[in-house]
C-alpha cells in the first residue's frame, strides 16, 4: 500500500516520500524519534504520522508512543500461549522426548555434540524423517533441509529409518483407528527422501554463503512448510587451519545470530551437530565440544552424548526451560531408540 | 557458483559403492566401500590392511555391473616398500583382461605431510585425466607419528592438518564421485578404571591387547566411517598357532557395528560365512518350529529335541532360546511328521497336486537349509522360496 493515500497533512505526505517511506511496510516498524529525525518533524507529530499508518495497514497496536517503540515485540503472556501450541520433533525414543519435554522445539537452536560413531548424524537423519511425521500422526507435518559437511549423509540409511517410520504409522493406524480406513499412510519411504532439501558444502565460504542464502530459500519455498534446519556439523571446516581465531569467532557468531533469526522468523527448530576435543583445563585434558567458550552462548540448548559402559547417553548440558538430566538411547537399524538395558531410564539431576 | 547450486536434487536414492571382491564383506559393509566419503581401516601391523588396499586398487577396475567403478586408482603411499610381488600374485587369479590392469594404477610414495600438501593440489588435474575413482592413502599413521611433538602447539597444529587433509580428501571425493581409503595403525591403551567413558570410543582388542587407532580424537573427526582388522591367535593343539583375523564396523553413519571373519589366502582376502563354517565341527541344529498362516495365526508351534545332542551354545541373544525350554521339547522326527500333516491338509501327500486341493503352500526363506535340519523332504511345488526369488533374496 502506498503512503499517497494516507490521510495526513500534504505536507507530511511530501517530506515522507522524499525521505524515502513509500509504503506503508516500511513504516511499520520504525520508532517515531528516528521518524522524526529523518522528517525533521516534532516527535508528536511522528508519532501521529504512525498511528495513522498502523491504523491503515489493519493492525491497530499503536496506542502510544511508548507502546510503538517496542512494536513488534510480544508479551510473555503471549509468548507462553504461543509455547504450549507449538508442537515439537520426536526423537523416536521416548526417553531423550521426556528429558527434552517432547523432543526438539521450534523456535529454538539446539546444538548436538558427542565423539565419533555416537550417533550425531544418525540422530540428525532421525529427525530430518520425523519432521515429516503428518500432523494426525502428532507430528509437524513439515520438510528439512540438510546442511552436510562432513559427507555423511547417506540415502539408504535415511530410506532405512524412513521405512521405519512409516511402518511406525501403519502400527499407528491400525492400532487406534483401525475402522477408519480413509486414513492410510499415503507416505513412502522414497517420498521422505523428497522432503529433504540436502545441501553438501566442502569449504567454510560455501557453509556461510548457505547460511545466509537460507532466508532467500526459506521465504521463496514458504509454503512448502520447512520446520528443521540441520547443520551436520558445524564444526568441520572451522577446525583446519584458522590462523586468525578472532575471525573465526565473528564468522562463527555471525552464523549463529543468522540461524537463531531463521528460527524465529520461520518458526522452526535449528539443530547444529558439533565435535568434540580435548581442553586442556588445570594441567589435563578434558573433553569438551568444539569451537570454544564464546561459541558455547550460540545455541538455545545444548545437549551432549557420550558413552557409558557399553550404553549411550544423552546430557542436557545447557538450557533455558529443561531441568539437567541424562538419559539412555540406542541407535537401531531402525533409528534413535529407547534402551533396552534394565537400569533406570531417566536420571534427573 | 551460488549458493543454491550446492542443493542437491532429486536425491539419489543408492550410493554408489566399491566392491572389496568378496560377497561376504561385501555384505558386511552392504555392499561395498561407499564413494564419495572416506573409509578408514584401522589395524596393527600384520592384520591385512595392505592386503585389503591391494585387492581394493584391482576391484576398483572392474566393471560397475561387477560391483566395481570401472576406472583407474591411486596408491599414495609412506610405508615402504610398494609390495609388487604381492600385487602381481593377486593379478595372477584374476581373470585375464585386454590391457595390463597395472597399468591404471598410479602409484606416488609420501615421504612427509608436505609431500602430501605437495601431491593434493596436483589431483586436480590427474583425477579427471586418468579416470581415478579410488584414492587409497596407506598409511597416513606413517606420515604424523614421527613428525610431531608431544607438545600443545604442535598437537594443535597437527590436528589443524587433519582437518585440512580429510576436507581437501572429502571435496575431491564430492566433486568427481571417488571412493577414499585410508590406513591407520593402532595404538596401545593404558585402561583406567573409570566406567563413564565421555570421550574414549569403545575399546578394541587385537592379539589380547586393548588398543585404539592412532592420531587421536580429532582424527577420528574426520573419517566418515572406521573399519578395524584384528587378530585373535588360538592355540590348535600343543604348539599349532592358528591365526584368526576379524573385521569390524567401528563406526559409519550408514552401518550397524557388526564383524565378521576372513581369511587371506594366495587369491586374496576372503570372508567366512558364520552359519557354513566353525571352527569346533559343531552342527547347527533346529531348536524352534512355528509355522504361521497368511493373517500370521499361529498354526503349528513346538521347540525341537534333537535326539539328545549336548548344546555347546544357545545364541540367546538371537534365538532367545533357554534350555529349560528343550527339556521337553518334541522329538525332531515328530516335529518332521507333524509338518507334513498341516501342509497336506487331511489329503495323502502322493494324492496332491501343485494348484487344486486342499494342501498348502509353505513360504519362507532359505527353506532348503530349515528343512534339512528337520530332515523333511517336501515336493518342490509345495514350497516358495523368497531367497530363491530374484527380487528379494540371495541364494546361498
Amino acid at each position: 500500500m502506498d503512503v499517497s493515500s494516507l490521510p495526513i497533512s500534504p505536507s507530511h505526505r511530501g517530506k515522507l516520500i522524499s525521505a524515502g517511506y513509500s509504503s506503508l511496510s516500511s513504516l511499520s516498524s520504525l520508532s517515531p524519534s528516528r521518524l522524526a529525525l529523518d522528517l525533521k518533524i516534532s516527535e508528536n507529530e511522528a508519532v501521529e504520522i504512525l498511528k495513522v499508518a498502523s491504523v491503515r495497514s489493519g493492525q491497530d497496536k499503536i496506542e502510544s508512543g511508548s507502546r510503538a517503540l517496542v512494536n513488534g515485540a510480544q508479551t510473555a503472556w503471549d509468548m507462553l500461549h504461543e509455547e504450549e501450541s507449538s508442537k515439537c520433533i520426536t526423537t523416536s525414543c521416548s526417553n531423550l522426548d521426556e528429558i527434552l519435554s517432547g523432543g526438539i522445539h521450534c523456535k529454538e537452536v539446539t546444538e548436538i555434540g558427542g565423539v565419533p560413531g555416537i550417533g550425531k548424524t544418525q540422530l540428525g537423519i532421525q529427525l530430518a524423517v520425523n519432521v515429516q511425521i503428518p500432523a494426525e500422526y502428532g507430528g509437524l507435518g513439515g520438510k528439512a533441509v540438510y546442511i552436510d559437511t562432513e559427507g555423511s549423509f547417506m540415502v539408504e540409511r535415511v530410506l532405512q529409518i524412513a521405512e521405519a517410520c512409516a511402518q511406525d504409522m501403519l502400527e499407528y493406524n491400525t492400532l487406534l483407528r483401525r475402522d477408519s480406513q480413509a486414513c492410510l499412510v499415503d507416505k513412502q519411504p522414497k517420498s521422505f527422501l523428497d522432503n529433504i532439501f540436502y545441501f553438501r558444502v566442502c569449504t567454510y565460504t560455501e557453509q556461510i554463503a548457505v547460511i545466509n542464502y537460507l532466508e532467500k530459500f526459506l521465504s521463496e519455498h514458504k509454503d512448502v512448510g520447512v520446520k528443521v534446519v540441520i547443520v551436520d556439523s558445524i564444526t568441520f571446516h572451522f577446525r583446519q587451519d584458522f590462523e586468525d581465531m578472532a575471525l573465526r569467532t565473528r564468522l562463527l557468531s555471525g552464523m549463529a545470530l543468522k540461524l537463531m533469526k531463521l528460527a524465529k522468523k520461520f518458526n522452526l527448530a535449528v539443530v547444529l551437530l558439533n565435535q568434540v576435543t580435548n581442553k586442556f583445563v588445570e594441567g589435563s585434558f578434558q573433553l569438551t565440544l568444539a569451537l570454544g567458550d564464546s561459541w558455547a552462548h550460540a545455541a538455545t540448548n545444548r545437549i551432549i552424548l557420550y558413552w557409558n559402559g557399553n550404553e549411550r547417553h544423552a546430557f542436557i548440558d545447557k538450557s533455558p526451560s529443561l531441568p539437567s538430566a541424562s538419559s539412555p538411547y540406542t541407535v537401531t537399524g531402525r533409528g534413535i531408540r529407547n534402551s533396552t538395558s534394565n537400569c533406570k531410564r531417566v536420571k534427573l539431576m | 557458483m551460488r549458493p543454491a547450486e550446492l542443493l542437491r536434487r532429486p536425491l539419489p536414492t543408492q550410493t554408489a559403492k566399491l566392491t572389496l571382491g568378496c560377497p561376504i564383506l561385501d555384505r558386511l559393509l552392504h555392499g561395498g566401500i561407499p564413494c564419495e566419503s572416506i573409509t578408514e581401516i584401522v589395524a596393527e601391523s600384520g592384520s591385512g590392511k595392505t592386503q585389503l588396499a591391494l585387492q581394493l586398487l584391482l576391484a576398483a577396475q572392474l566393471p560397475v555391473s561387477d560391483g566395481g567403478l570401472a576406472a583407474a586408482s591411486l596408491y599414495l603411499h609412506s610405508e615402504f616398500p610398494f609390495p609388487f610381488r604381492r600385487i602381481h600374485q593377486l593379478l595372477f587369479h584374476r581373470p585375464h583382461s585386454p590391457h595390463n590392469p597395472l597399468d591404471r594404477i598410479f602409484i606416488e610414495p609420501l615421504h612427509s605431510v608436505d609431500h602430501l600438501f605437495d601431491v593434493l593440489p596436483r589431483l586436480d588435474i590427474l583425477i579427471p585425466k586418468s579416470n581415478i575413482k579410488l584414492i587409497v592413502i596407506d598409511s597416513v599413521a606413517a606420515l604424523f607419528r614421527g613428525e610431531f611433538d608431544n607438545t600443545a602447539p604442535e598437537l594443535k597444529r597437527r590436528s589443524g592438518l587433519f582437518f585440512k587433509i580429510s576436507s581437501k580428501l572429502k571435496f575431491y571425493a564430492r566433486k568427481f564421485g571417488l571412493a577414499v581409503v585410508l590406513t591407520n595403525q593402532v595404538t596401545d591403551v593404558i585402561e583406567s578404571s573409570d566406567n563413564l567413558r565421555i570421550g574414549n570410543p569403545v575399546s578394541l582388542c587385537t592379539s589380547g591387547r586393548k588398543v585404539c587407532a592412532t592420531l587421536g580424537l580429532s582424527w577420528a573427526n574426520c573419517v566418515n566411517t572406521r573399519l578395524f582388522m584384528w587378530r585373535e591367535e588360538d592355540r590348535v593343539g600343543d604348539d599349532n598357532v592358528q591365526t584368526r583375523r576379524f573385521l569390524r564396523v567401528v563406526f559409519a553413519p550408514h552401518l550397524p557395528d557388526s564383524s565378521c571373519e576372513f581369511v587371506i589366502r594366495r587369491e586374496g582376502l576372503f570372508g567366512i560365512c558364520a552359519g557354513s563354517w566353525s571352527s569346533d565341527g559343531s552342527l547347527d541344529l533346529c531348536a524352534r518350529v512355528c509355522l504361521i498362516d497368511e493373517n500370521e495365526n499361529i498354526i503349528f508351534h513346538t521347540y525341537v529335541n534333537n535326539l539328545s545332542l549336548p548344546v555347546t551354545n544357545y545364541r540367546y541373544e538371537t534365538t532367545g532360546i533357554r534350555p529349560e525350554y528343550l527339556r521337553d521339547a518334541t522329538p525332531v522326527r515328530q516335529v518332521g511328521r507333524k509338518i507334513q500333516d498341516c501342509l497336506c491338509n487331511g489329503e495323502p501327500i502322493w494324492k496332491i497336486q501343485s494348484r487344486t486341493g486342499k494342501a498348502r503352500i509353505l513360504v519362507g526363506h532359505g527353506l532348503e537349509h530349515d528343512l534339512k535340519c528337520l530332515e523333511f523332504e517336501c515336493p518342490e511345488f509345495f514350497i516358495r522360496d523368497a531367497a530363491k526369488y530374484p527380487p528379494v533374496g540371495v541364494c546361498r
